[in-house]
């Protein structure tokens, strides 16, 4: 009878200290980022340099000196496109003229199965974006309806053939390929681009960061 | 003649560990100055329950007693008893599984402040330092597989299949016993590789501080005052310890080892009157780790875990003439709270609250039939819960156990001792299980020892392998649970002995062999152009085995140890060696001791063979690791004692497979009373 005593004080203290220990909860929501990209800002000399950029602060472009623009873009959100208007350099309407779109990983055209206004890609696997001046001659795709492969996903164009990343199952690392992409966007022109990162200055996935400049017509 | 415990090595124990167990009381060495209050937990003391060790029984059993006469060792076969092998208390020198005891002594000796530390330089046990913290791999076999028990109580809160030993100090621990191989057919799951169990110290009188500091302001504070009075003795203690975080490579943002706090209080209790015994303790840690990480993607994240872990348990023991029932109640509560804030954003920003629960209810006896026969049978009760928000639901489970075995002695001087064992499991998650196990334990001569066994072992799903469900909508993959898994199962063998051709020279060697089916792994099923999709299945093969060998010589003051153990540890569907494992340990230790002027000096070593890993499909192998730590302590009659120590002395370690501290010069000072 005493060891059962005993027993039942003992459970009772360890049942009696759940959490004796502060919460280490945020007390408020998760603190804001302290060093985000920059404001949109309108391309200087780009395809259509009179237009009003568009300034939701999920997509940002600015001039380098050398004459090439970045655009960042979050696309983390895991349901929503983010599609972006190139001539603009801004986020462009779900029913715009946007030239490509991305969620998450993926990014889609609008054009073939993606949309109605004819964008279209050509890789240059392994090209230097300083050597590409021109658009090429061939090798154009569009976003197509899923094919012979697994999934029943369409088949968009930067994500034909081996795609724009590589994956690293060990870190889960999304490192981008050494493509140019050369793209035909909605207003027709022709601008040469490279997917320099997946991931923004702070190391959040969901962030591609494009490097673009406008090319000639073919 | 040296007055080691020759006894206890004849049993597998670690030599210099053993060799002074009989004189731990009064063991010296330092530790240090300034007072803490403070607890340290409790339990039972397995020593104390020596009762069996007096009974003609075991005499019988091993006519030499104890050993050579003009050893001093006059009562050395029965000053060290286990628990752990059988689940009986027993001499160690007459056990049939061998057992090897780290006795409080021998950690002193060795300056290790926590469980880890303490064995980080036996030869066949391997620390392996990871995301779960400093987790005990044997055998090959990872921490996953090594169950660990705290006076037999199964601890809770494992993370990435480990349990933290770097949470369990050394100031309450009165012996450490590891039996390798698998100790399912005692103990259920998780005993694959073996059982390590932390025996705490008894209650008694006296009052002891100690303090230490080292070269890296690391600072380590323990407490104990124990009081008897009638029936009734008591003690309670406490510990707290606190250190910086270390940056191997201050260049980039991670910490290699995270800053630590942690704060413990126990108290026990033992009531003892005729034949009755009861104990009973309460123990509380808070562990409160703070480090830096980077991830591949550059993003620097400020982790933090606030670790809480409650147990109580309360045994009762009736001895008879024949008889002795044992009975034990036990809770346990893990709370780990984490969060990581990104810097420069929130969006990998975390916070997640885990809580273990565990509640375990047993019962046993033994009962001696005739002079043959010593049976033990005894059933468990054990329930567990698990809630984090990575489990698609809070994780429970039921498990009842009923378990059995006879220690059968042949021979007319009782020189074979034969131990069958059966335990039957029945999991509300996967049903029935049985796990049998027989040793054998042959008594050659007065100086040679052999042993053997065959055995099961299995390790129950854990609750992620069941329930996670697990989505990075970055790189879009998901890893989900199967509530469908069985348990992993392993078949093993084990053999080896004892020779001791010289009273001053004690060798041992033991094989083992173990077979490893069903083991859970990640298997991709999706075949789509969506996320990546990962599920928990039965499908990997594994096999472990190796041999270890110990030699050890005592000449007076003197006490020398050496061991290596070798390990073949395959993974039979990759065809390549398991992650993690070394091929080979092997160690040292040198010990003087003069208990006249209260003199002790050790040093301890191990080096460690190249480990593969496997971060993409082709192995990554580590660099060899030698390690070196040095104590020397001086005791005075007064009861003060003073330490002078240092760890890592060749600087071992590197920042991404094994996050070791820097060399440390540490000085301690410590009163007992």
């Amino acid at each position: 009878m005493d060891q059962t005593l005993l027993a039942l004080a003992l459970l009772g203290a360890v049942l009696a200290v759940p959490a004796c220990a502060d919460s280490i909860a945020p007390d408020e929501g998760p603190d804001g980022p302290d060093g985000g990209p920059p404001p949109p800002t309108a391309p200087d000399g780009g395809p259509a340099a009179d237009a009003a950029p568009a300034a939701t602060g999920r997509v940002a472009t600015v001039r380098r000196p050398d004459g090439t623009y970045t655009t960042r873009i979050d696309a983390s959100a895991s349901d929503a496109w983010i599609a972006v208007d190139l001539e603009t350099g801004g986020e462009a309407a779900a029913d715009g003229p946007w030239d490509l779109a991305c969620q998450r990983f993926h990014v889609k055209l609008n054009g073939g199965v993606s949309g109605d206004r004819g964008v279209e890609v050509a890789p240059l696997v392994g090209a230097d974006f300083a050597a590409v001046t021109a658009a090429p001659a061939d090798g154009w795709i569009r976003d197509a309806a899923d094919g012979d492969d697994p999934g029943t996903d369409p088949d968009l164009a930067f994500e034909q053939g081996d795609g724009w990343y590589v994956y690293d199952p060990a870190t889960h690392v999304l490192t981008p390929r050494p493509v140019v992409w050369v793209i035909r966007t909605s207003d027709g022109n022709v601008v040469k681009a490279v997917i320099e990162s997946y991931y923004d200055d702070a190391g959040t996935s969901g962030h591609p960061r494009l490097r673009w400049a406008p090319l000639g017509a073919p | 003649m040296p007055d080691l415990e020759f006894a206890c090595r004849r049993a597998g124990v670690s030599p210099l560990v053993s060799w002074s167990a009989r004189t731990a009381a009064a063991n010296p060495f330092l530790r240090c100055a300034a007072a803490a209050f403070v607890l340290v937990w409790v339990g039972r003391d397995v020593a104390a329950e020596s009762e069996s060790a007096a009974s003609p029984h075991e005499a019988a059993a091993h006519p030499e007693g104890a050993i050579d006469a003009d050893d001093e060792a006059e009562t050395v076969g029965a000053e060290v008893i286990v628990v752990t092998g059988t689940r009986t208390p027993m001499p160690l020198a007459t056990s049939p599984v061998v057992t090897e005891v780290v006795a409080r002594d021998a950690i002193e000796a060795s300056g290790a402040r926590t469980v880890a530390g303490a064995l980080a330089t036996r030869p066949g046990v391997w620390i392996e330092r990871g995301i779960g913290g400093a987790g005990v791999s044997l055998e090959g076999l990872g921490p996953e597989y090594v169950l660990i028990l705290v006076d037999g109580q199964r601890q809770i809160g494992r993370v990435g299949g480990a349990i933290d030993l770097d949470r369990l100090g050394t100031a309450g621990v009165e012996q450490i016993e590891i039996v390798r191989g698998p100790g399912s057919a005692l103990y259920g799951a998780d005993a694959l590789g073996g059982v390590v169990n932390i025996v705490t110290r008894p209650p008694g009188d006296g009052a002891e501080v100690s303090a230490r500091v080292d070269s890296r302001r690391a600072r380590d504070l323990t407490g104990r005052l124990s009081a008897g009075a009638g029936d009734w003795s008591g003690t309670v203690s406490g510990a707290w310890r606190t250190g910086d975080a270390f940056d191997r490579t201050p260049a980039e943002p991670s910490t290699t080892i995270a800053a630590y706090d942690d704060a413990r209080g126990a108290a026990q209790g033992r009531y003892q009157r005729g034949d009755w015994r009861v104990d009973g303790n309460v123990d509380y840690l808070r562990r409160d780790l703070a480090g830096v990480s980077a991830t591949a993607t550059g993003a620097v994240l400020d982790r933090r875990n606030l670790t809480e872990v409650a147990t109580a348990r309360a045994a009762s023991q009736w001895s008879g003439d024949r008889t002795v029932v044992r009975s034990r109640i036990g809770a346990a509560l893990f709370r780990d709270q984490y969060r990581s804030d990104q810097r420069g954003a929130d969006a990998l920003d975390q916070y997640q609250e885990t809580r273990e629960r565990e509640l375990e209810v047993g019962a046993d006896a033994d009962r001696r039939l005739g002079d043959r026969h010593r049976i033990t049978a005894g059933g468990e009760l054990l329930a567990e819960a698990l809630t984090t928000p990575r489990l698609a639901r809070s994780g429970r489970r039921l498990r009842a156990a009923l378990f059995a075995q006879d220690e059968w002695r042949l021979g007319d001087q009782h020189q074979l001792l034969v131990v069958p064992a059966l335990r039957l499991d029945h999991d509300s998650q996967f049903g029935g299980h049985a796990t049998p196990r027989l040793a054998v334990r042959w008594d050659a001569s007065e100086r040679i020892v052999a042993r053997a066994s065959v055995g099961a072992g299995y390790r129950a799903p854990g609750f992620k392998e069941l329930l996670l469900h697990f989505e990075n909508p970055g790189v879009g993959y998901v890893v989900d649970g199967n509530p469908d898994l069985a348990p992993e199962t392993s078949e093993s063998v084990h053999a080896g002995g004892e020779w001791r051709p010289r009273s001053w020279l004690w060798l041992a060697g033991n094989a083992f062999d173990n077979e490893l089916h069903d083991l859970i792994a990640a298997v991709s099923v999706d075949g789509g152009d969506g996320p990546m999709q990962f599920r928990y299945q039965n499908v990997g093969r594994a096999r472990t085995s190796g041999v270890e060998a110990t030699a050890a010589v005592a000449a007076g003051r003197l006490g020398v140890e050496l061991g290596a153990a070798w390990t073949r540890a395959r993974d039979l569907d990759g065809d390549r060696p398991l992650e993690g494992v070394p091929a080979l340990r092997v160690a040292a230790a040198v010990r003087w001791r003069d208990r006249g002027d209260g003199f002790d000096a050790a040093v301890e070593g191990a080096i460690t063979g190249p480990r593969p890993y496997y971060p993409t499909d082709l192995a990554d192998w580590t660099s060899p690791r030698a390690e070196l730590r040095a104590r020397v302590a001086k005791r005075f009659t007064s009861g003060v004692g003073f330490t002078l120590g240092a760890d890592n002395l060749l600087g071992a370690g590197d920042d991404r497979y094994d996050p070791l501290p820097p060399p440390t010069l540490y000085v301690g000072v410590d009163v007992r009373r």
